[in-house]
């Protein structure tokens, strides 16, 4: 109930008289929070989701939570059926969690009496593989969780969940050593997080052998069974001591077969991570091919509304088409890494080497392809060796991995500025480098712009993010490699991270200097496919 | 003859910014291209345009929210209307639309989802700028 204690105010109480009741009834519009008072009674948890709808219509915030069990599954809930605001919640930080406590009353649990503990002397609870008491006199007394069901919450007893399923990561400190936390990474977002932060310097990694690792496994996996074994007794429990209706009837067997299959906490676990991951990428992808789509209606409808069409003269109707025309040849380009991205995934990308010759199928093709684009940002392409190198490839893999480092390298590389490129013998194959100024690469960045959507885009250009997933997927199935190098031009000199690193004295960077270049270099290097070189112009270029 | 009015559009894409100038051109407005927030308030200081047509995902999901509260922050620049073209409904589960003219989240006069037709989009422009 939502009981008036003034004009504009009320409080929860539970009513169990008419009288109260009554003293209940009539209009109040101020905000009542009677059912806190009934969750105050079950609450699990610290209420942080009272805390996320303070930040209310701000919705360009993004937060992340870090919470229970119980508070990660309520905003999987929240967000899998919109509910405000757990749209500002874009990253979780699940806990490890046996229980929550509650403190009242102290003086009269079973474990207090049994261990004859005063309260008072208590200056540290810890929960690790049981609950622990650092007491003042420094003696730690441990617990088992058993022992402490009385102080736990009711909720927490049915709960199943011990290691935060639904979190992007779950942390805790079972199984780690003394200073550091156990983390399970169970989202590709987590992932991207944390290989960040570790690379910021912000997360150190303890040296774990596989052997520990297995056992720190093994330890979350007993825990994960405790939890799940005291939530079925407690709702046998449940179940002999209050009256609740069974289904009438028996069970179908395919219900029965269903019920059992969905039953399944760790299917279920994969399937929501499935879920939410599938939903990213249709995001992701939806996005990205909308984004393109927008330039070729805009273009596409002026021509064909007569209302428009009349009022564009011939140059600009044909800027228009051409317009069209260059984000068409993007979107096949996307939906085509797409593909082969998915097919790459489930193993069914062909392979079938065939005689190509790169200067000539391959790199002439694909830099005419990219043409509008170079001349839309003033820049040239310029190939050293590019002409009559004969190799045995895929052709249509070998042509979109071509195409992704040009099109990755224009992109990315500032105006007016040239696309450095070489093809040489290497190894009884080839190696092609190809080197833009411009945004360049940090240097923590250089595995991970390899990774499955993931982008170093700054500058917000789009894309599918799969374009150099793709080249080393390619380069892969080639026997090949691909690899990111980057740096400054300092004098007209192209000077790596590594060589600034190895010379620290020689070469003094500013990197708060505006005028500072930066460059990108990919090598792409795929040997033994037994390369013929002919001809005599070893030195064409475009 | 009427002072030809001036539109300040706002894309992170430079093909899309192409075409709706050309479209927005050719019904007799001036129009001014910014890539990134940085440039539309560059402009700004410039010259005020009639209106601005702003893309909601620049650099970062927040970019084209960011500016227009700036903008309606700002006195100077609070009377100028906005037109919000996104193509961010795609990607998240939000209907922003409805929630064009909000103070708080989104202060905007109008919001179209992208891709939008080319006539779409001058008859928004031509409601905003009260020509109808």
């Amino acid at each position: 109930m939502s009981k008036r204690t003034d004009l504009f105010n009320r409080k929860p109480e539970i009513a169990t008289t008419r009288e109260g009741l009554i003293q209940a009834a009539g209009s109040q519009f101020s905000e009542a929070s009677h059912l806190d008072e009934m969750g105050k009674k079950y609450s699990t948890y610290v209420p942080v989701l009272p805390a996320v709808r303070m930040f209310g219509p701000k919705r360009s915030l993004r937060l992340a939570v870090v919470g229970t069990p119980c508070q990660i599954m309520a905003i999987r809930k929240m967000q899998v059926l919109n509910i405000l605001p757990s749209d500002i919640i874009f990253f979780t930080v699940g806990l490890f969690c046996m229980q929550c406590f509650t403190f009242d009353n102290l003086m009269e649990k079973g474990f207090i009496k049994k261990h004859h503990i005063n309260p008072e002397d208590i200056l540290k609870i810890n929960v690790k593989e049981d609950f622990r008491l650092k007491m003042k006199s420094g003696v730690t007394i441990h617990i088992p969780f058993e022992e402490i069901e009385d102080i736990a919450g009711p909720a927490c007893l049915l709960c199943r969940d011990f290691a935060n399923d639904f979190a992007d990561i779950s942390v805790g400190g079972l199984g780690s050593p003394e200073g550091y936390t156990t983390s399970m990474i169970r989202t590709t977002l987590a992932k991207r997080i944390f290989t960040e932060a570790v690379n910021e310097g912000y997360i150190k990694i303890a040296d774990v052998s596989e052997v520990d690792k297995a056992e720190m496994l093994s330890l979350i996996e007993t825990f994960v069974e405790k939890k799940r074994e005291r939530a079925e007794r407690t709702t046998d429990i449940q179940r002999l001591s209050g009256p609740r209706e069974e289904p009438s009837g028996p069970l179908e067997e395919k219900e029965k077969g269903f019920l059992g299959a969905i039953e399944g906490d760790e299917l279920c676990a994969e399937c929501e991570r499935l879920n939410r991951h599938l939903n990213w990428v249709i995001g992701f992808v939806s996005h990205e091919l909308s984004g393109t789509l927008g330039t070729i209606v805009m273009n596409i409808s002026a021509l064909a509304d007569p209302q428009v069409a009349e009022r564009l003269d011939e140059d600009k109707q044909k800027r228009m088409l051409l317009g069209a025309l260059g984000s068409l040849k993007l979107m096949q380009d996307m939906v085509r890494n797409y593909l082969a991205s998915s097919k790459a995934k489930s193993g069914q990308l062909d392979f079938s080497p065939t005689k190509i010759n790169l200067g000539r199928d391959i790199i002439r093709k694909v830099t005419k392809r990219l043409e509008p684009s170079l001349k839309m940002k003033g820049m040239k392409f310029i190939c050293e060796h590019c002409d009559e190198l004969e190799v045995i490839c895929d052709e249509r893999l070998i042509r979109v991995a071509f195409n992704n480092l040009i099109n990755n390298a224009i992109k990315y590389g500032s105006a007016n500025t040239p696309i450095r490129s070489s093809l040489r013998e290497w190894k009884n194959g080839f190696k092609f480098t190809i080197t833009n100024e411009g945004i360049g690469i940090p240097e923590d960045k250089l595995e991970a712009v390899f990774d499955e959507f993931s982008r170093f885009d700054p500058l917000g250009i789009g894309g599918t993010g799969l374009g150099l997933y793709l080249v080393r997927k390619i380069a892969n199935m080639h026997k090949g490699s691909i690899k990111a190098d980057a740096g400054y031009i300092l004098k007209g000199e192209f000077i790596t991270y590594e060589m600034i690193r190895k010379n620290p004295d020689k070469y003094i960077v500013d990197s708060g200097d505006k005028e500072l270049r930066k460059f990108a270099t990919f090598i792409l290097s795929i040997p033994n496919c037994a390369t013929v070189r002919s001809g005599s112009n070893k030195r064409g270029g475009n | 003859m009427a002072e030809q009015k001036s539109i300040l559009l706002v894309d992170d894409d430079p093909s899309f910014l192409d075409a709706e100038a050309i479209v927005l051109e050719g019904f007799g407005y001036r129009t001014i291209k910014a890539l990134n927030p940085e440039e539309c308030f560059e402009e700004l200081k410039k010259k005020l345009p009639d209106l601005i047509i702003l893309d909601v995902m620049m650099a970062r999901l927040d970019s084209g929210f960011d500016v227009c509260r700036r903008l309606k922050a700002d006195d100077r620049t609070k009377q100028i209307p906005i037109l919000m073209l996104t193509a961010v409904d795609k990607k998240y589960p939000f209907n922003f639309g409805s929630a064009a003219g909000e103070p708080d989240w989104l202060p905007v006069e109008d919001f179209l989802d992208k891709p939008v037709e080319a006539m779409e989009l001058v008859e928004h422009v031509r409601k905003l700028l009260k020509e109808e």
